[in-house]
């Protein structure tokens, strides 16, 4: 795996906050959507999840590119949110992920919990390779 | 211009843990990699993820791992380290000593932080290769 090498005014952070994860994730594909269509080349490098509050405080940001080599076609992204009870809940929730896209690959991942301790978030973009 | 490149998840898989001090939760990770390379002999360790919650008594993470040992680290030859702290220079301080005692600098592998619900705790997990000496 490489590291990331780019001008910096390149990047964007497309936001999104949500009270779950499945907002989250909707929210955040609407953003990658209409960045998308602003930007037919666009690509994504990477996601970020984090949580606060009483387990109802959810934001995610994605970093994307108009054009590039670097990360995925953003029209090949497959972007997937998760929340459960227990870390080993999220983890099935992503094992479902994962046996539902054999074949694609991962770009990026990350985890978080809800302030209150009791909620954990996975996200994790896919490149949908058919 | 250097690309990102994407890891492959036909064998990909993830293991999850929580605990409510470090020491346990590297023990539940451990576990549960350990278990993970006995069912697939081979496997590899690519990377961590982790966070915190509560008022700093949660801890929880998740290793990717990899079944095919075509990428990634052997999973019986790394070490899991977690540390948390009042300030990110206290575990800073804890992981620059933990740093201290391996014999090659290049044998870090993974890392990954988080901050309890608090805002009070600090918590970072490492995974290096291999015994600290």
């Amino acid at each position: 795996m490489s590291f990331l090498i780019l001008p910096i005014d390149a990047v964007r952070h497309l936001e999104a906050q949500a009270n779950n994860a499945a907002e989250l994730e909707a929210n955040l594909a609407l953003e990658l959507a209409a960045y998308l269509a602003a930007n037919p080349s666009a690509r994504v490098l990477d996601l970020q999840i984090c949580g606060s509050g009483a387990g109802n405080v959810f934001g995610a940001l994605m970093s994307v590119i108009p054009s590039g080599t670097s990360g995925i076609p953003a029209s090949t992204a497959i972007l997937r949110i998760v929340d459960a009870a227990t870390p080993q809940q999220a983890k099935a929730e992503i094992d479902r992920v994962l046996a539902g896209n054999v074949g694609d690959e991962i770009l990026g991942y990350d985890t978080a919990m809800a302030g209150n301790g009791a909620v954990y978030l996975i996200g994790i973009v896919l490149e949908d390779v058919g | 211009m250097e690309a990102i490149e994407t890891i492959d998840t036909i064998n990909g898989a993830v293991v999850s843990a929580v605990a409510a001090t470090p020491d346990e939760l590297v023990t539940a990770i451990v576990r549960e990699m350990d278990a993970f390379r006995v069912a697939n002999p081979g496997a590899t360790f690519t990377d961590i993820m982790a966070d915190a919650g509560g008022a700093g008594g949660v801890l929880q993470c998740h290793a990717w791992l990899d079944a095919s040992a075509a990428t990634g680290e052997p999973i019986d030859q790394i070490t899991v380290r977690a540390f948390v702290g009042p300030t990110t220079d206290d575990v800073s301080n804890q992981i620059a000593r933990f740093f201290a005692t391996l014999p090659a600098l290049d044998q870090f592998i993974a890392w990954d932080s988080g901050i309890a619900g608090n805002g009070a705790v600090f918590f970072t997990i490492v995974v290096v290769r291999p015994e600290p000496v």
